[in-house]
């Protein structure tokens, strides 16, 4: 796994030059993210479920921008997918977009777990 | 310089927070459009504005628009921010008047060089604020006793008497001419001549009320303004302003000899013809000037034109 750079999920070149470079801080959002997202996924579901349409668009608009910072491409097109369904209240897509963005976030993750876990030099 | 950062997701700001004070800002967090509203509605509030487009309560655009129909004393640098990169969507920052847009994830020296051309308008726009107000003073005062001046003493007289005139309220005002005052500048220069000008602009100060105004009306003449004041008591006023200057040692003038007013003061209920008020107090100054100096004389009741007219009754 490499520790910074092009990975396979996400690009964390992309997210260092968001954080001018501190990796300190960096490891600080990904922790953020990662207990965030289970959270966040679990209201997606709920929302999808309840036919709660603002919901759906918000939370996977912030789910979205947060991908985009990571450079987590795949990720962010489920999300942005999502979005625009909650937006244009046509749900008919969601829960195979759901999928997709959970079997995306799954590498997204564990590479960030793995960075998060790198010794500080 | 303060910032506000407006984002409704705490990881973006955190992310931003840093940053920015790194750069030197202080910044100033709202997690949802009404608390950045409530904010930009306090005291001294940041001018440079960061709003997060979608956000609960209130968005960045219905922000930035209420900012610029709100809030015209103070320009208030605005940037949106947005992970929304369609076109209309640059339209629309740009029709709520925006002043830049930038669009989710950024670069982070993007948002700092914007920052940075922010922070030169609003210190822009600060200094030519300041230089309207020095304008503007420049404009309306006297510059050797920095008291009003010619113009504006009379904008002040007409703006009053309009108010008194609404309010069916009393006013008085008072030409004041300074005695002998050819002879100072004849017998000690000019330069102890403005010095004395300045010492009697004081000394009759120290004797108004600081709500009525006083202007510099020609060389050594004044008019003073008192609002709310009637006949009897304009006349006190006028003697209090006169006894004062009587009795005051006057440091700029060798020996500390003393100087005194000769004044003449009309008075006007509900009339609300300035130029009237000011003819009759010119007229009773005149009357103070050849009944000896050194003396107040109130206007002749009714006064002439008035009388000659038969139309307004002057108080």
């Amino acid at each position: 796994m490499p520790s910074d750079g092009k990975g396979e999920s996400l690009d964390l070149d992309v997210a260092l030059s968001h954080v001018d470079g501190d990796r300190e801080l960096l490891r600080e959002l990904s922790g953020i993210f990662i207990e965030d997202y289970p959270r966040m996924l679990e209201e997606m579901q709920n929302s999808v479920l309840g036919r709660d349409h603002a919901t759906l668009e918000r939370l996977a608009h912030t789910l979205k921008g947060r991908l985009a910072y990571f450079g987590a491409a795949e990720a962010r097109g489920s999300a942005a997918d999502l979005e625009t369904m909650g937006r244009e209240r046509d749900l008919a897509g969601a829960w195979k977009s759901l999928e997709e963005l959970d079997s995306a976030m799954a590498g997204v993750l564990r590479e960030l777990e793995s960075f998060c876990r790198e010794r500080i030099e | 310089m303060k910032v506000l950062l407006a984002d409704d997701d705490a990881f973006f700001r955190l992310s931003l927070r840093k940053a920015l004070c790194r750069w030197g800002y202080e910044v100033v967090l709202a997690s949802d459009g009404t608390e950045a509203w409530d904010i930009l509605q306090g005291i001294d509030p940041p001018r440079l504005v960061i709003l997060d487009w979608m956000m609960p309560g209130m968005s960045g655009v219905d922000i930035c628009r209420r900012i610029r129909a709100q809030m015209s004393d103070t320009y208030s640098y605005v940037i949106l921010i947005t992970s929304r990169n369609e076109k209309e969507d640059v339209v629309t920052a740009l029709d709520a008047e925006a002043d830049d847009y930038v669009a989710k994830p950024f670069d982070i020296h993007e948002l700092r060089a914007r920052l940075q051309s922010g922070l030169r308008i609003i210190n822009l726009q600060s200094s030519l604020a300041l230089k309207q107000r020095e304008l503007f003073h420049q404009a309306t005062h006297d510059s050797l006793t920095g008291i009003w001046n010619r113009q504006a003493i009379l904008d002040i007289l007409e703006r009053e008497t309009a108010a008194a005139r609404a309010a069916r309220k009393p006013l008085s005002a008072a030409v004041v001419d300074i005695d002998d005052f050819k002879r100072v500048n004849d017998t000690f220069g000019h330069v102890v001549g403005d010095a004395v000008l300045r010492e009697t602009v004081l000394t009759m100060q120290s004797a108004l009320r600081h709500f009525d105004r006083i202007g510099r009306y020609g060389g050594e003449e004044f008019v003073i303004v008192m609002p709310g004041v009637r006949k009897g008591q304009g006349l006190k006023m006028a003697e209090r302003v006169r006894q004062r200057v009587e009795g005051h040692a006057f440091d700029s003038l060798p020996g500390r000899e003393g100087v005194t007013l000769s004044i003449g003061i009309a008075s006007d209920r509900g009339a609300g013809d300035p130029g009237l008020l000011l003819r009759s107090a010119d007229e009773a100054l005149y009357r103070a000037k050849t009944r000896g100096r050194n003396r107040v004389e109130p206007a002749a009741a009714p006064p002439p034109r008035e009388r000659r007219e038969g139309r307004r009754r002057l108080v």
